[in-house]
């Protein structure tokens, strides 16, 4: 853990301090990474956001804004952002304080493996978020 | 007692020094920034489209209005007291010089400071207290470039133009002041300002937006990134922001009456 901290600009970080922009929509915000980073035009970029969001049949999203969504959109969003930037590692950060309820967090993993293909995921969470993920397992027969 | 109050005195002007160097240095990195083909990225055009369109079209409708409404008020003025002193042989210079080299470009940036001013100061100070400016660092997204930039030059060209665009409407509903007071054909009316109008007074008025439209949106910006994490400071973000914006907008007419007096 205290590794990963030190180094922790090497990482995409995905956490309640990364939040998404609230004057864009959700395509954009997926977008603006490769259209920051890569120069990618803005159509291109944005097919890119909208293919991200059709893996995981969550295209109605696209055009909304952060206020107009639950929690587990948010969360996807905040990964098909991730998954844009070019670092190697994606860092969750207590995916409790955005997923809210635990119940969420089993939908969300699902989805998480569908999205990501290549990318490294770390999870880092409180330990005393412990039994909710014991629980989680438990509940989902994981 | 008296060592105290000049370690107070002391360390105040310390603050004062290094606050004011760091914006110097801010002002330095966005005129930088602006120079570098790279800070243009796809994003960055995107949002410099959309700044320029909420800053100088949304607001054309009721700018226009009040440009039509003060020009011929205010032409009206100008002309009444010029004839009162008889200074009539002189009155086409004095309309330029009040109306190019003054009242629209100072009208312009207190109309943009009042609008777009202290939307932009919230709007940075918000995001700063979302926390949604450490997500752009976090993404190395450059806040210079995808943020501050698209607005200072929006703000730039918008001054700018509306500024022009002030001054063209001014002119021409002068003109029915002129009609109904001075029973002046138009043609007389063209030729009086045509004469007038020299090369500096367009340069003044260029170089007065660009000037103006560069504080309207740079101190608002750095306000807001000065806010502190909290919502109550939000307010109190806008407030300094907005005091600061109109003390600079005074200094710039200052300066730009002393060059002219030059």
């Amino acid at each position: 853990m205290e590794e990963i901290l030190k180094e922790i600009e090497q990482y995409c970080l995905i956490s309640i301090d990364t939040p998404l922009l609230a004057n864009l929509n959700m395509i954009e915000n997926i977008a603006l990474i490769p259209e920051v980073h890569k120069h990618t035009s803005i159509k291109k970029a944005q097919e890119l956001a909208q293919n991200s969001l059709a893996k995981i049949d969550k295209e109605n999203i696209a055009l909304k804004r952060m206020h107009q969504l639950n929690e587990v959109e948010i969360f996807y969003v905040l990964i098909a952002r991730a998954l844009m930037d070019e670092r190697e590692t994606i860092v969750i950060v207590n995916p409790l304080s955005i997923l809210k309820h635990v119940e969420f967090l089993a939908i969300a993993m699902k989805n998480l493996a569908i999205l990501n293909e290549e990318k490294n995921i770390i999870i880092l969470e409180n330990d005393i978020n412990r039994f909710h993920y014991e629980g989680m397992w438990v509940f989902n027969g994981i | 007692m008296v060592l105290r109050f000049i370690e107070g005195v002391g360390d105040k002007t310390i603050n004062i020094v290094l606050e004011f160097f760091e914006a110097l240095k801010f002002i330095f990195l966005c005129i930088t920034h602006m120079l570098i083909p790279a800070s243009y990225n796809p994003a960055m055009r995107m949002v410099l489209t959309k700044q320029i369109y909420f800053t100088s079209v949304g607001i054309l409708p009721l700018f226009s209005m009040m440009a039509m409404f003060f020009g011929s008020i205010i032409i009206g003025i100008v002309i009444v007291l010029a004839t009162e002193y008889n200074l009539e042989k002189s009155i086409g210079s004095i309309i330029i010089n009040f109306v190019l080299d003054e009242f629209s470009p100072f009208f312009t940036a207190l109309l943009i400071s009042l609008r777009s001013g202290t939307a932009i100061n919230t709007e940075i100070a918000v995001m700063n207290v979302n926390k949604e400016l450490n997500t752009l660092k976090q993404y190395n997204i450059d806040l210079i470039d995808y943020l501050f930039l698209p607005r200072i030059i929006s703000g730039m060209i918008s001054v700018t133009s509306l500024s022009i665009v002030f001054a063209i409407i001014m002119l021409s509903s002068g003109y029915l002041f002129t009609l109904f007071y001075m029973n002046m054909d138009l043609h007389t009316y063209q030729n009086l300002l045509l004469g007038a109008v020299e090369i500096q007074d367009i340069v003044m008025l260029i170089l007065k937006g660009l000037a103006f439209g560069f504080v309207i949106t740079l101190i608002p910006i750095y306000s807001g990134l000065k806010t502190t994490h909290s919502y109550t400071a939000i307010p109190i973000s806008v407030l300094n922001g907005m005091v600061k914006l109109f003390i600079a907008i005074f200094l710039i007419e200052v300066l730009s009456l002393v060059i002219q007096s030059i």
